[in-house]
């Protein structure tokens, strides 16, 4: 469990360290290597970078706010405008929203609306070109000719393709089955479909038309018994800015594998409650809408997270009505959760409150009736 | 009419603009990006109202004479947009502002921006995050192209085979020359060496494609008899296509089944036997299937066409006897097929 010193503070941005030269050499390095070997060969590698590859964009972007001239940060950074051409044409790193969402942001921040010197110029005109490029060209002849003679716009066809191909990894993955006993050894294909399919998607965490292959590996009965999914993918969803767009059941396997968002749940609950001051009767509502009583009452180990998150809070935020109220609001809600689940998965009582005498837990738990 | 008309020719006097490196575009901001777009948008629906429609079409493409004539006029390196153009003008739009310098960065901003968080499908009518999504697309078709073992043919040859039969469809329903359909053929599927296969895979996938009305089984058969003709494309199938690949074919046409077969017993009347290897050798023009191979293609067609083995194994029975019947291998291609396949 992660200590929670501070846990409202959590979401304080902290400002980014100045880029040293070391660093963007790295990136440089990674940037030309990753072109050399080509997608699929450097897709491992790439995945594993991902997450740090968008601290440094950030860290770009803040650097060229920061100086302010085009001329000046190409002095200083001689080897920005390599490196970001590059990583342009890397397809993995263009498919997310995030880190094209940075790397266009830091084009924008190099282009210069009046610019005054050649160099300011000739930087204009080469991030017009790369983004005219990346949006207008294509790679494939026969799509190309197809697609005039079919009358079909690219946007049409490229569209038409990924939805193709993610119904496709979705049947896949609906193909395979695994039953609940780790042990069965018919486990180990579908195994191999969920490790490999979620390896495939990790760069397409935060690409909005990839949600049903992601809700799919993550609603897949094999996953919450069987640790089948990559570890890259994990990871990527614990890090990602963006918000998935899940259905309940794979908002709640999130949560089983992810502590982090389940963290974040929680205090996203607190926080709006406590911004938005929800009236009482809204509050049961508000509570239940997150999905987060039902996810405690099946799983034991989300209870325990939660419980320590609230009582961290409440020693923090001593003799505050309104995290009294989303406290005792939640209790209620997981235990009426608790009562509907089917008496053979409930877990008893004692898992959910290990340190408390079984003797004063019945009664305090019982809802005063009328 | 007359409002569909003039309403076409602003649209592609737009597009002209758009194109132009004039002070015009250096003033477009969000507002006029969107109506452009808008127009765009409308010239697809002129498409799509008229295409089947011939008289109506003809109006058009007149009106489009007219317009074009006159902006040769007025600008230089102007660009003609037909009627063939019209479905794709959003695109033709896109591709005029990106290459003009003058459009202001902030309305570049727009297009590369983010789309609407808000909202999960992508909005036709909005053009924030246009070419956002566009590059997302492509990107994400990269990154998961590598895994297209998940479909015979691969997802890219099936949309295009979908692209092509619609096409087709369109082309064999209008009444037009068939001259002209057999033309669009020969235009997107490229038969050089290089891009044979991916026509071969385009061209299963378009048989493939579900044929649940008469148009579209007219079509498949248009492309069958195109097919016959073109035997350096069947060759190409027949010799690299997985064997599960031409099962389905075989199953699904019975054209296909009987070209199939009739290229098969080519390729085998090909071989010659060679005393060195102690085996059956392509020779000449056929392709570089080995006997093993050739065997499995004639087991994998019989298996997959049980009502064609019969009378297929009398034909090549009735070719062993006329190489002189005899039993011993190497010395009828016929018989050597016909005893691997009773094994």
């Amino acid at each position: 469990m992660t200590e929670l010193q501070q846990p409202l503070s959590q979401l304080q941005e902290t400002s980014e360290p100045l880029l040293n030269a070391q660093k963007v050499q790295f990136w440089l390095d990674k940037a030309v290597a990753w072109d050399r070997a080509g997608g699929a060969h450097a897709q491992k590698d790439i995945c594993r970078h991902l997450r740090g590859l968008t601290d440094f964009l950030k860290q770009v972007l803040a650097q060229i706010s920061n100086i302010g001239s085009t001329a000046e940060t190409v002095k200083e950074l001689p080897f920005l405008g390599q490196i970001l051409g590059r990583l342009c044409w890397n397809p993995y790193v263009t498919v997310g929203d995030t880190n094209r969402g940075l790397l266009l942001q830091c084009l924008w921040g190099l282009y210069s609306e009046n610019p005054t010197n050649a160099v300011e110029r000739k930087a204009n005109q080469w991030i017009r070109k790369v983004l005219c490029r990346l949006a207008a060209e294509e790679d494939n002849p026969a799509a190309e000719i197809l697609m005039k003679n079919t009358c079909v716009p690219p946007k049409e066809y490229h569209l038409r393709v990924l939805k193709k191909m993610i119904k496709q990894h979705q049947e896949n993955i609906g193909k395979t089955c695994c039953p609940k006993k780790s042990t069965d050894p018919s486990c180990r294909c579908s195994c191999d479909v969920i490790q490999t399919t979620s390896e495939a998607f990790v760069p397409l965490i935060d690409c909005p038309e990839a949600s049903p292959v992601i809700c799919s590996l993550l609603q897949h009965p094999g996953t919450s018994f069987i640790d089948a999914l990559s570890e890259d993918f994990l990871d990527a969803l614990n890090s990602t800015d963006s918000s998935l767009a899940l259905d309940e059941t794979a908002l709640v396997s999130v949560w089983y594998h992810s502590l982090p968002r389940l963290e974040e749940a929680v205090l996203d609950l607190l926080k709006s409650v406590i911004s938005t001051g929800s009236a009482p009767q809204n509050l049961e509502q508000q509570v239940l809408k997150t999905q987060l009583p039902k996810a405690c009452a099946q799983h034991c180990s989300m209870f325990l997270v939660v419980n320590d998150i609230f009582r961290s809070i409440l020693r923090q935020a001593e003799g505050n009505l309104v995290v009294q109220s989303v406290i005792q609001t939640f209790t209620r809600c997981f235990l009426k959760e608790l009562e509907e689940l089917e008496p053979r998965t409930s877990t008893s009582l004692k898992a959910f409150f290990p340190q408390s005498p079984p003797s004063l837990l019945v009664p305090l738990l019982t809802l005063p009736s009328g | 009419m007359e409002a569909v008309l003039k309403n076409v020719a602003s649209a592609v006097e737009l597009l002209a603009v758009a194109a132009h490196t004039s002070d015009a575009v250096s003033q477009w901001d969000e507002k006029t990006l969107s109506r452009a777009f808008h127009w765009a948008r409308y010239c697809e629906y002129v498409y799509t109202r008229f295409h089947t429609n011939s008289a109506g079409r003809r109006v058009v493409e007149k009106q489009l004479q007219h317009t074009n004539a006159r902006l040769r006029d007025a600008f230089t390196d102007y660009r003609e947009v037909s009627f063939m153009d019209l479905p794709r003008c959003e695109h033709l739009l896109l591709l005029a502002l990106l290459s003009n310098p003058q459009l202001p960065i902030s309305t570049m901003k727009i297009l590369f921006g983010k789309k609407d968080v808000t909202s999960r499908h992508y909005d036709y009518k909005e053009v924030t995050g246009l070419c956002s999504h566009l590059i997302q697309c492509k990107s994400a078709c990269k990154v998961l192209r590598p895994f297209s073992g998940l479909s015979a043919v691969g997802a890219d040859a099936e949309v295009q085979g979908e692209m092509l039969m619609k096409r087709l469809d369109a082309l064999l329903s209008q009444g037009s020359d068939p001259q002209q359909a057999e033309h669009f053929l020969h235009s997107v599927l490229l038969l050089s060496e290089e891009a044979a296969h991916h026509s071969c895979l385009v061209i299963t996938a378009a048989l493939l494609t579900a044929s649940d009305s008469g148009t579209q089984t007219s079509s498949h058969s248009f492309l069958l008899n195109w097919l016959q003709k073109e035997h350096g494309v069947l060759q190409h199938m027949g010799s690299t296509l997985p064997s599960a690949v031409l099962k389905d074919l075989a199953r699904a046409h019975g054209k296909f089944r009987d070209a199939y077969f009739s290229a098969l017993k080519k390729w085998a009347s090909e071989m010659k036997y060679s005393l060195n290897d102690g085996e059956w050798l392509p020779e000449g023009t056929a392709p570089s299937l080995s006997f093993q191979e050739m065997v499995e293609h004639f087991s994998d067609l019989f298996d997959a066409c049980p009502s064609l083995r019969r009378n297929a194994e009398d034909e090549l029975l009735a070719l062993k006897i006329l190489d002189g019947d005899f039993d011993a291998r190497g010395l009828s291609v016929w018989g050597d097929i016909l005893s691997e396949l009773k094994k």
